[in-house]
């Protein structure tokens, strides 16, 4: 695996965003019955999940969760450098929704802005080129915007995937600091597994046609198109058996840590079921292993920072965190980060109403 | 692992009486199959013998005396095996 250290970089803050309308078991069960419902939530662990309403962007989620980092953590917005969108659910083909947010966000001239095209493993590759591109006298301030709104690319009709997404956007605070102590990363690929999760159709090497949209019966009853969503759940779960392990592994040892001076485990979200058995086979104590599933369902790219916001957005400021972050999927592509956190803001979870999200785009348009 | 204990841990994964997998059934056809079954039997394979067997090879094996075969010495006959 690729191995980088990113030196005098402190992350400064994290904000995570969320929808206000929910859907639960019951939405579920509505769709593929009690029983089935029961048992996909029970594998799953996921009871509730929060959705965009139609026409609302992974942007406007990222854009409300830096908004609200922004304010507390009060940095100028002229002091910021450079922008960094992460996503697989952008505004546009063209052009990037880093630019987008840009002038959203009010930023200076002078800021780099560019998109990063990853899913679920996009969090901590973001992590990675932001704080690559932190020098002192150079690039001192970068925001790093990260998130997914799946629930508009899956056909409700897919039980393998529709009662397991959630929309969410995060903002993550990235500045210099020659205190800071190193974030170390390990980082991987390998594009054969590039048809197991896949949105097929709609770009540019299947581009759209009433045939790509047409939603029909798929394998085991599953309707959905060529341009919705598709996952092979068995495949996923045995990439992760392959890599994951070993992921983990080495970000440890290129960071000279174990298992037990790590105050939190952090994996990419998939699914309860997963994780539990990912936990178990590299003995992670549990009450290090963090699980956030149940209230948000899988958030893709937004999953690691939700987690986060969701399991320490009480703590002090100044209570020092070392965790152990890993995103891992669609791609394949993975990536461990040992990251230790000090004076690291985090406010409570965004919760964005409705109407200001349509309010938020009609300034956007 | 003795083959007995083995179909035990089918049945458990089917939701299914003890003693109900046999290993002549054919996998895709045992009542229970299904999407997440397939997920917790790579997991189950995972667990109990530390290999990584990918759904197409499960899905290959049309038995589960195929499937057994294919965890090689893992699995053992043992005397009240069937």
């Amino acid at each position: 695996m690729a191995i980088s250290r990113s030196l005098g970089v402190r992350v400064s803050g994290i904000s995570s965003a969320i929808p206000e309308r929910t859907l639960t078991v019951a939405d579920v069960a509505q769709i593929f019955g009690a029983v089935e419902a029961r048992k996909i939530c029970e594998n799953t662990g996921v009871q509730t999940r929060h959705i965009v309403p139609d026409g609302v962007c992974t942007s406007d989620l990222c854009f409300a969760a830096a908004e609200r980092l922004i304010a507390e953590i009060e940095w100028e917005r002229d002091s910021i450098d450079a922008l960094i969108f992460v996503s697989q659910t952008p505004d546009y083909v063209m052009p990037a929704t880093s630019c987008s947010l840009h002038g959203r966000l009010g930023l200076s001239k002078q800021c780099a802005a560019f998109d990063i095209n990853l899913g679920c493993s996009g969090y901590v590759y973001g992590l990675w080129v932001a704080s690559q591109l932190l020098a002192p006298g150079n690039v001192q301030r970068a925001l790093l915007l990260v998130g997914d709104t799946v629930s508009r690319i899956v056909s409700p009709e897919d039980r393998s995937a529709a009662p397991l997404f959630g929309d969410a956007g995060t903002a993550t605070a990235l500045e210099c600091d020659p205190d800071a102590a190193p974030i170390v990363f390990s980082l991987g690929t390998d594009g054969s597994g590039q048809d197991h999760l896949i949105v097929p159709a709609g770009c540019f090497r299947k581009p759209h046609t009433s045939e790509t949209s047409k939603r029909s019966e798929r394998e085991k009853g599953n309707i959905r198109s060529d341009e919705d969503l598709y996952m092979n759940g068995a495949e996923v779960f045995m990439f992760t058996l392959c890599e994951v392990p070993a992921l983990v592994k080495s970000t440890l040892k290129a960071a000279n840590w174990t298992l037990e001076s790590v105050d939190g485990v952090i994996m990419h979200q998939a699914n309860a079921f997963m994780l539990n058995h990912l936990a178990n086979r590299l003995h992670i104590p549990t009450d290090k292993f963090v699980l956030a599933l149940e209230a948000f369902g899988n958030t893709s790219a937004a999953s690691i920072p939700l987690a986060i916001t969701h399991t320490w957005s009480n703590r002090s400021p100044n209570q020092q965190l070392r965790l152990l972050l890993t995103g891992f999927g669609v791609g394949w592509s993975w990536a461990g980060a040992a990251m230790t956190c000090d004076k690291m803001t985090l406010p409570e979870l965004v919760v964005v109403p409705d109407n200001a999200l349509s309010e938020e785009q009609r300034n956007a348009a | 692992m003795e083959k007995i204990d083995f179909l035990l841990l089918l049945d458990e994964l089917f939701e299914l009486d003890d003693g109900m997998t046999r290993g002549e059934d054919v996998i895709q056809e045992i009542d229970g199959w299904s999407s997440l079954t397939l997920i917790g039997l790579i997991a189950l394979i995972d667990r109990e013998f530390e290999i990584q067997l990918g759904p197409e090879s499960i899905l290959n094996s049309r038995t589960v005396n195929e499937l057994i075969a294919v965890l090689g010495d893992s699995i053992t006959s043992g005397k009240q095996a069937a």
